[in-house]
């Protein structure tokens, strides 16, 4: 997932969110603890959906998702303003340096701990090391203060119809969507990650990577597509920017990391699905197919054999046919917490 | 591309008294629906084994279709040949529209793993999460094979060689009874016999290849596992008999304390109190506990799959679900854990399933092992020991080997002796003597009731006569009989309904 999630704003219990996720930054990418940083991150979706003020951890641990352990935190935070544990974090040069490093889009937490080996210790100090660094991650670096702005919603929409009006003139039968936070209706976005489909491109139609190729050759005509991250048969990498135009303060706009992927017409709206997330509305939705006999991925639902062995793929004509499968009632991409 | 011919219906989940399962049989369009709320699957048995290119199946209210196969002469898991099918979207089966849709698959659309083999199983279950009030099944189910090359089969005489790849013999229908018939006549050919009447009948035979001593050894292989089943059987047949006579004392003589002594188990995955209440009542009718799996324990009661006991034991040991105390316990009697294993038929067969019931008999003296004497005046009750039977003289027994092959081609087909007649199944039964009765009556077109009803003809029973007899015959109708399961072993070697006055339960 990205790399770049949304604060959390005007929410009650926005300070315990926010040291929850520190934490669960830390055990990401410093102790590489990833189920830890996942409990760390259900916690604090579910008590962003909790409307009032948490008084105590045990109000708190009445919540999905929050336990014990996590419940102790609250209290301790509650009752002294901060937390031991994430005071000790913070004092850390070592996680600190990892951390900073790892907000690099192209450097990962195992790339993060190798530079931070080799005594690269921060962001200044990787300026240095360009040679040390791949094409991804001179990019990352280049557009490294552009990258940490979030998008206002305002300028995603005006992206979204800068590269949607490129893509329809070169074929009326692309379906585009941008998909991810954006599509929950945030306020702003990290990137831009757009879903593409063509009727000619099915799962059993063969790759048709023409069909993102002259998207993406379009789109860098324009000067819309600055730079290419990687470009595979069916999803492309890269940065894009609003060019002939200044903000609202007079500046240019901001580089913006943007994703676009080719999917087959008939995986499109699980996709879609997947795509709008949450990751934790996903990973819940996956739960559910499951205790309902089904299987969901990305790609398609299908129900659950007798042996368990998952069945043909079933037809899919809207994001509402999968809640239907799933015995759901639709939520919309705004209520996907 | 030849339809397969579908020989009877194993087994059906539920059905619906107006809509049976029988219908998929008729050609005439006749459906088949579950009870509502009630699993729905069907096993059918194949005529013989085959391959299966092609599937046809007409709807009836499913959402979704899979086919699995097996084989009768594996206890292996089935496998899936068509992986669930959609056959009506989630709106249409709300308000049933589109219920009877036909799909046709092919090789495309099947398991490629799995069309290559030959099956004579097939498990055909239907599920429809849409719509919890409406009963649903099928209209109709085709299976088709594609013209193959003939595998290559060498016949000798009436044997038939089996080649390598599908040296797993073969069950053809009605031949488990034949053969039954057939042994007390013809107990199994000792090895060298096979060899030296199949040398004989290579040299009479079409096939002019007279076998290099080599080849002619591999033959006497593959013969002897042709006659594997036989043998299984007369040993079978053997044990039943002595079951139906030790019963009643036996039966007497196992107090409830004493029910599970040969049981030593381990529990998992359950927590207190619910834990020591099943180790309580498994205590209590005899068993031994054991808070870890060790060489000496038979079971472990496990709560769910996965669990690091479960993992351990899987293979060693029979893996229970805890319905299996608790039945005992209220039944007050020895169940076999057979139906209550939470791991699927991989590491035990259903031979070993039946050790404790079987070893209990064993202690008791007089009961398993017979006397000499009885075993010669009666060879028809008592079939003779199979191994002893191989020291006898073989000239003779090659020549009703003989008879024996004429008889199996003329008693292998089924004669439906009890069609449209009613069975109940009454009181206790050891459980392969109950599973034997009932594939009896069932290959005979007999039908079994879960209760007595008034189309009930004959009851089945191991019991003497109780007052409550006459109270059921009474309740009932007058024509109700009584009967033991004697009279059904009877009907199948005659292969008739034999009269049933000498077999009433007095």
């Amino acid at each position: 997932m990205s790399k770049r999630k949304a604060p959390t704003n005007d929410n009650p219990n926005k300070d315990i969110i926010d040291f929850l996720m520190e934490l669960g930054e830390y055990e990401k990418n410093v102790s590489r603890m990833m189920h830890k940083y996942k409990a760390y991150r259900k916690a604090a979706s579910s008590i962003a959906k909790h409307p009032t003020r948490l008084s105590s951890g045990k109000e708190a641990q009445t919540l999905e998702n929050v336990g014990k352990k996590i419940g102790k935190k609250v209290d301790e935070f509650l009752a002294t303003g901060q937390l031991q544990k994430l005071e000790k974090i913070r004092k850390d040069d070592t996680s600190q340096s990892i951390n900073a490093l790892a907000s690099v889009t192209g450097i990962g937490p195992a790339a993060a701990q190798k530079f931070f080996k080799d005594g690269i210790t921060s962001i200044e100090e990787l300026r240095k090391n360009t040679d040390k660094l791949n094409k991804q991650q001179k990019i990352g670096l280049k557009y490294y203060e552009d990258f940490k702005k979030r998008i206002p919603r305002k300028e995603m929409i005006e992206l979204q119809d800068i590269s949607f009006k490129v893509i329809h003139k070169i074929d009326k039968e692309y379906e585009a969507r941008v998909c991810g936070s954006f599509r929950r209706g945030a306020s702003s976005s990290g990137d831009i990650d757009i879903l593409l489909t063509h009727p000619e491109f099915t799962s059993t139609s063969g790759k048709k990577s023409h069909l993102l190729k002259a998207v993406v050759t379009q789109l860098e005509k324009a000067k819309f597509i600055t730079d290419t991250l990687s470009m595979g048969d069916s999803k492309f990498m890269g940065v894009c920017r609003i060019q002939d135009k200044k903000d609202e303060t007079g500046e240019d706009y901001p580089f913006r990391r943007i994703d676009i992927r080719l999917i087959p017409h008939d995986q499109y709206y699980c996709a879609l699905l997947y795509f709008t997330g949450s990751d934790v509305f996903n990973t819940n939705m996956r739960l559910h197919a499951i205790e309902n006999g089904f299987t969901l991925n990305e790609y398609c639902i299908r129900p659950m054999g007798s042996t368990n062995v998952p069945g043909e793929a079933l037809p899919v004509r809207s994001e509402e046919d999968i809640f239907d499968y799933l015995d759901m009632k639709y939520t919309k991409p705004e209520d996907r917490i | 591309m030849p339809e397969i011919e579908i020989e009877r219906i194993i087994s059906v989940s539920s059905e619906d008294q107006k809509f049976p399962a029988k219908n998929l049989l008729r050609k005439d369009g006749s459906k088949w629906q579950n009870q509502c709320g009630k699993k729905a699957s069907i096993i059918f048995k194949l005529k013989e084994e085959s391959l299966i290119t092609s599937i046809h199946i007409g709807n009836n209210g499913s959402a979704f279709v899979e086919v699995l196969v097996g084989k009768s002469s594996s206890t292996e898991d089935n496998k899936v040949i068509l992986v669930a099918s959609s056959f009506m979207s989630p709106v249409e089966s709300r308000s049933m529209d589109n219920s009877h849709r036909v799909r046709l698959f092919n090789t495309d659309n099947l398991c490629k793993t799995v069309i290559d083999e030959k099956w004579d199983k097939i498990e055909v279950v239907c599920t429809q999460p849409f719509n919890k009030t409406t009963p649903y099944g099928l209209s109709f189910i085709k299976f088709f094979s594609e013209e193959l090359p003939v595998p290559q089969q060498t016949t000798l005489g009436s044997f038939k060689l089996l080649s390598d790849d599908n040296r797993q013999s073969s069950f053809r229908p009605g031949s488990l009874f034949a053969k039954r018939k057939e042994k007390p006549l013809s107990p199994p050919l000792s090895a060298a016999a096979e060899a030296r009447d199949i040398s004989r009948h290579i040299e009479g035979c079409d096939h002019q290849t007279v076998p290099s001593k080599q080849e002619r050894n591999t033959i006497k292989e593959k013969t002897s596992r042709v006659f594997e089943p036989k043998q299984k059987t007369t040993l079978d047949q053997g044990n039943k008999t002595h079951k139906t006579l030790g019963r009643n004392s036996n039966k007497k003589e196992r107090s409830f304390g004493q029910l599970m002594e040969k049981v030593t188990f381990v529990l998992s995955g359950f927590q207190n109190p619910f834990r020591s209440k099943i180790r309580q009542q498994a205590i209590e009718m005899g068993a031994t506990y054991k808070a870890d799996w060790s060489a000496n324990c038979t079971h472990l009661i496990c709560a769910f799959k996965d669990t690091p006991k479960y993992n351990s034991v899987l293979g060693k040991g029979k893996i229970v679900k805890h319905h299996w105390i608790e039945d005992c316990f209220k039944q007050k009697k020895l169940l076999s854990s057979k139906k209550y294993r939470l791991d699927s038929s991989k590491s035990d067969s259903s031979e070993s399933e039946d050790d404790i019931p079987y070893k209990k008999r064993k202690q008791q003296p007089g009961i398993i092992s017979r006397p000499e004497t009885s075993k010669q005046a009666d060879k028809r009750d008592y079939p003779s020991d199979f191994s002893s039977s191989l020291e006898t003289d073989q000239p003779k027994r090659r020549s009703q080997t003989k008879l024996t092959q004429k008889n199996d081609s003329t008693s292998s087909v089924l004669k439906n002796f009890f069609e449209g007649t009613i069975f109940f199944i009454h009181g206790d039964f050891p459980e392969t003597e109950r599973q034997q009765t009932e594939r009896y009556i069932i290959a005979a077109g007999g039908e079994i009731e879960d209760q007595i009803s008034r189309n009930t003809e004959f009851v089945v029973t191991m019991n003497e006569y109780r007052r409550n007899f006459d109270e059921t015959a009474k309740g009932n109708l007058t024509n109700l009989k009584f009967i033991k399961p004697q009279w059904i072993f009877e009907c199948h070697d005659s292969g008739k309904k034999v009269e049933y006055r000498k077999f009433e339960v007095k």
